[in-house]
């Protein structure tokens, strides 16, 4: 009997290793992998200099906004450079300094820094209007050929997403603070589903969120454990200067991701993939640190590299075992 | 009289490079010098009347351009510049603040950058990439313009963006 006991102890001991181990595994979110399967920018080329907004057609074609070059570029689904336009300036179709972008079925939506306004091309890169809105944009998406939403960056209407309609006029909007925040903090970035819910990742708050279409809180999460960002006297303003959440995004499924910033435990790299329900499913690195991220309808993900020469188009597959986020003590 | 470039060289070098290196401009603002005057300029150029006795040097960093009033001085300063400093009469010189990175990569994407900011801009004149870091006492300073004045002997910085007054002080003494 002793004997059998004895024998029995490595097993023993290995249980005790293994169990704890598998239970502290199943608590970690998985990690998924990512496969690039397309580059564009390299040292050498003039195809991107210093590349900020990207959307991508249902034909497959890259639509690149480039800071450096004041253009808007077109490459193919091979990366092909097909077309570019713009030029610094501020008549119609150029640029002073253009920042976001997104699609709808016809047009290209782009923005403007500090500008009220929105410009709009065809996917011929011919430009075609100009939506004037109530203060410069945060962030953009384009619902239809006629409806685009914006969170706004000014202070008159924080805490607001309105949606225009392409004379300007708002068409519907969302409140989605009710109480009134210091500078910057309600500053977000968006995305909504094809039911109309509209998720928010807080660029300076540690705080997710997720509206229904008729503007109900649904639920709201935090990953970072952040209690409060630094904010510092810049001017006569005091500002947060540690970003928190970079960017958001959807994917065909429903599934959200959200592009970690500096308290991420690889900053700028990590996104956090949740389900609609809000729960923490898993965390994908970037190779390379990103300002934002695209997820195009087929489920690939573009981001940054190269500091803003290069794009990167990767496939999202597998699932390898990691440690999701990094919490972080509240300061 | 044609400027040569040797004089270029030895104003720039000796009479401005290495000041800056070894001191920067932080020094420099501290002397109690009158009108911000804040260099006294050795060399050959300095005796010379001729219009090439007063340069500028603009000092860049992309991090600041996200500023746009900056780039939008910067920009405009250049446009209104008289012919010959658009095109040699003068300089700049990018900074490359160190990021812990790996730093002939970083100088390559710096020179990309620049070589898109340059063709989409129009500069014309000679950029110099601080590929090796000379000029690291200026990282942090932010981007400006040294105004190298030969006829007064003065050597003067101005942060972008620059205010109406400076402007006019600038453009001023380029044109007198």
């Amino acid at each position: 009997m002793r004997k059998r006991i004895r024998d029995c102890r490595g097993a023993w001991i290995w249980l005790a290793i293994l169990i704890p181990a598998i239970s502290a595994g199943a608590g970690y979110p998985e990690t998924t992998a990512l496969e690039e399967v397309l580059s564009i920018g390299t040292f050498d080329d003039d195809a991107l200099f210093q590349w900020v907004g990207v959307t991508v057609d249902r034909e497959g074609n890259i639509y690149v906004v480039d800071a450096m070059d004041y253009a808007i570029k077109k490459f193919d689904a091979d990366g092909k450079l097909v077309g570019q336009c713009g030029r610094r300036g501020q008549g119609p179709g150029e640029f002073t300094a253009p920042r976001l972008l997104d699609s709808s079925e016809k047009f290209l939506f782009v923005t403007e820094q500090y500008q009220p306004v929105i410009k709009v091309f065809d996917k011929k890169l011919a430009f075609q209007f100009q939506i004037s809105l109530d203060g410069p944009v945060g962030d953009i998406k384009a619902l239809r050929d006629d409806l685009v939403a914006v969170a706004a960056l000014s202070s008159a209407n924080k805490s607001r997403i309105h949606f225009y309609d392409r004379k300007g006029r708002v068409v519907k909007e969302l409140n989605f603070s009710e109480r009134p925040s210091p500078l910057m903090m309600d500053m977000v970035s968006f995305d909504l589903d094809s039911q109309g819910n509209c998720y928010l990742a807080f660029n300076f708050v540690d705080r997710i969120v997720k509206f229904d279409d008729s503007g109900k809180r649904l639920w709201s999460r935090d990953l970072l454990g952040v209690d409060r960002v630094k904010r510092e006297k810049i001017s006569s303003l005091v500002v947060p200067t540690e970003i928190v959440y970079k960017d958001i995004a959807l994917d065909g499924d429903g599934k959200i991701y959200v592009l970690g910033g500096k308290f991420s435990a690889n900053r700028s790299r990590d996104v956090y993939v949740i389900d609609p329900n809000g729960e923490h499913i898993s965390t994908l690195t970037l190779p390379e640190p990103s300002h934002c991220i695209y997820i195009d309808r087929n489920g690939y993900l573009y981001s940054r590299a190269n500091d803003g020469i290069t794009l990167k188009k990767y496939r999202m597959k597998g699932a390898a075992k990691g440690q999701a986020g990094q919490r972080r003590p509240g300061r | 009289m044609k400027v040569k470039f040797s004089d270029w060289l030895i104003f720039l070098v000796f009479g401005g490079l290495v000041f800056f290196h070894f001191h920067g401009f932080d020094a420099l603002e501290g002397t109690a010098l009158p009108q911000r005057n804040v260099l006294s300029i050795v060399g050959a150029m300095t005796e010379s009347q001729d219009e090439g006795n007063t340069l500028l040097l603009f000092i860049l960093d992309f991090e600041d351009f996200t500023c746009l009033s900056c780039l939008d001085s910067f920009l405009g300063l250049y446009r209104m510049l008289p012919s010959p400093y658009k095109n040699f009469q003068a300089w700049g010189v990018l900074i490359l603040k160190d990021r812990g990175e790996d730093r002939g990569r970083a100088v390559r994407i710096a020179e990309k950058k620049l070589r898109g900011f340059v063709r989409a801009n129009g500069i014309a004149f000679p950029i110099l990439v601080d590929r090796s870091r000379i000029f690291s006492a200026l990282e942090g300073k932010g981007s400006g313009v040294v105004l190298f004045d030969g006829k007064r002997k003065t050597c003067q910085w101005y942060d972008f963006p620059l205010t109406g007054e400076q402007f006019e002080e600038v453009f001023a003494r380029l044109t007198q």
